[in-house]
């Protein structure tokens, strides 16, 4: 999985590829060292993001729940087709704010 | 149309021939099925062809069978066995209850993207074999994260198989293929190991009738979180090796049911 960082908009994270167990903590990484940096507020673009497994998913609820307990922004954005069928179908949808909305440029 | 091709197949029974069924074998996959069958669901939907999904439970006794119920996808058919049998036992019913043209079977953790199944059915359709296996062993395949333990098993298990089978496939354990309805229908009904050694006897049999079955590279990436005891299936799929080849000495596999009523397959 290859994870990017916006240029433009430094809140915004891209991950592209297979967001599984093998994945989780190199996201955990990247995410800690954004935080140290000051970058606190999340926003993941899923939209080239192939599948994600139950740890993934535990990822993501965990991110929006330090976001919570921390007062700081948490969205998942742009899911794929893939990714919003099975956050539907685990009802993870409910536990995230998620938005389609339109790329920022890099 | 992906989303919509999702939505129409999750809520509107097959009216036409069921031309593809995914057979998914489970036992205890609460923490995985849900995201397989999302996964599994949107690629196969997009493909605009009818097809079902079978899920073939093994006797979990976790959340699995709930979870399944709960999520109420209308092409979607839920085995339910009443004790554990193994793996063989419940790809055999979840095969033998498919009504597809063609039957892939995939392992519930997703080690094997469903998008690979392209690769696979182009293989059948196109009439070059009856059966398409996917592989980690050809060139071509791109293996990720598998361990050197899991690594130096396959190895040993290839060199094995390769000794003391008659069958050229470099790798038989792949949780990922692919059958024509005829084949899959003959070579079910005379599959007798119920354990994870079913694929070798499958293909063992495939061989013994004369179907063309042909290898396909494919992406592979290990799944943590197995359920499985690398130690006792070992020793497990050893014993099945030998009890192969006997059934095949006593002539448990002479008489598959279609075969006596077709000209097309005679004995290797």
């Amino acid at each position: 999985m290859e994870i990017a960082q916006n240029q433009n908009d430094p809140s915004m994270v891209a991950l592209h590829g297979r967001f599984d167990a093998n994945e989780c903590d190199r996201l955990d990484a990247f995410v800690q060292r954004m935080r140290e940096k000051g970058q606190a507020d999340l926003k993941l673009d899923l939209s080239a993001v192939s599948f994600v497994d139950s740890s993934a998913l535990a990822s993501l609820v965990w991110l929006s729940k330090w976001a919570t307990a921390n007062n700081q922004r948490f969205e998942v954005h742009n899911p794929s087709d893939s990714v919003s069928v099975i956050l539907e179908i685990t009802a993870i949808d409910r536990a995230l704010t998620i938005r389609n909305t339109s790329p920022v440029p890099q | 149309m992906t989303l919509a091709d999702y939505r129409t197949w999750a809520s509107t029974p097959n009216s036409s021939k069921v031309e593809l069924s995914v057979v998914v074998p489970t036992f205890n996959e609460e923490w995985r099925i849900l995201p397989t069958i999302g996964a599994i669901a949107t690629h196969v939907s997009s493909m605009g062809i009818p097809w079902e999904l079978i899920i073939a439970d093994d006797g979990s006794t976790d959340s699995t069978i709930n979870l399944i119920q709960a999520i109420d996808l209308v092409n979607l058919r839920l085995l339910i066995a009443d004790q554990n049998g193994g793996k063989g036992s419940a790809v055999r019913r979840g095969v033998q209850a498919a009504s597809g043209s063609y039957v892939l079977f995939v392992d519930a953790d997703q080690s094997t993207p469903i998008e690979q199944l392209d690769l696979l059915l182009s293989k059948i359709q196109n009439g070059d074999a009856d059966i398409a296996v996917g592989s980690r062993a050809l060139n071509g395949a791109d293996v990720q994260s598998k361990g050197l333990h899991r690594k130096i098993f396959s190895l040993g298990l290839r060199s094995i198989i390769r000794v003391l089978f008659p069958i050229r496939i470099k790798d038989t354990q792949c949780g990922f293929k692919m059958f024509s309805a005829d084949s899959a229908q003959v070579l079910f009904d005379m599959q007798k190991i119920d354990g994870f050694s079913f694929d070798l006897e499958v293909l063992y049999l495939a061989h013994k009738y004369g179907f063309e079955v042909v290898e396909v590279p494919v992406s592979w990436i290990d799944a943590p979180g197995s359920t499985v005891d690398a130690g006792k299936v070992a020793i497990q799929f050893l014993q099945d090796l030998v009890r192969v080849r006997m059934n095949d000495y006593a002539g448990h596999y002479n008489s598959p049911k279609t075969a006596e009523t077709s000209s097309g397959w005679s004995q290797n």
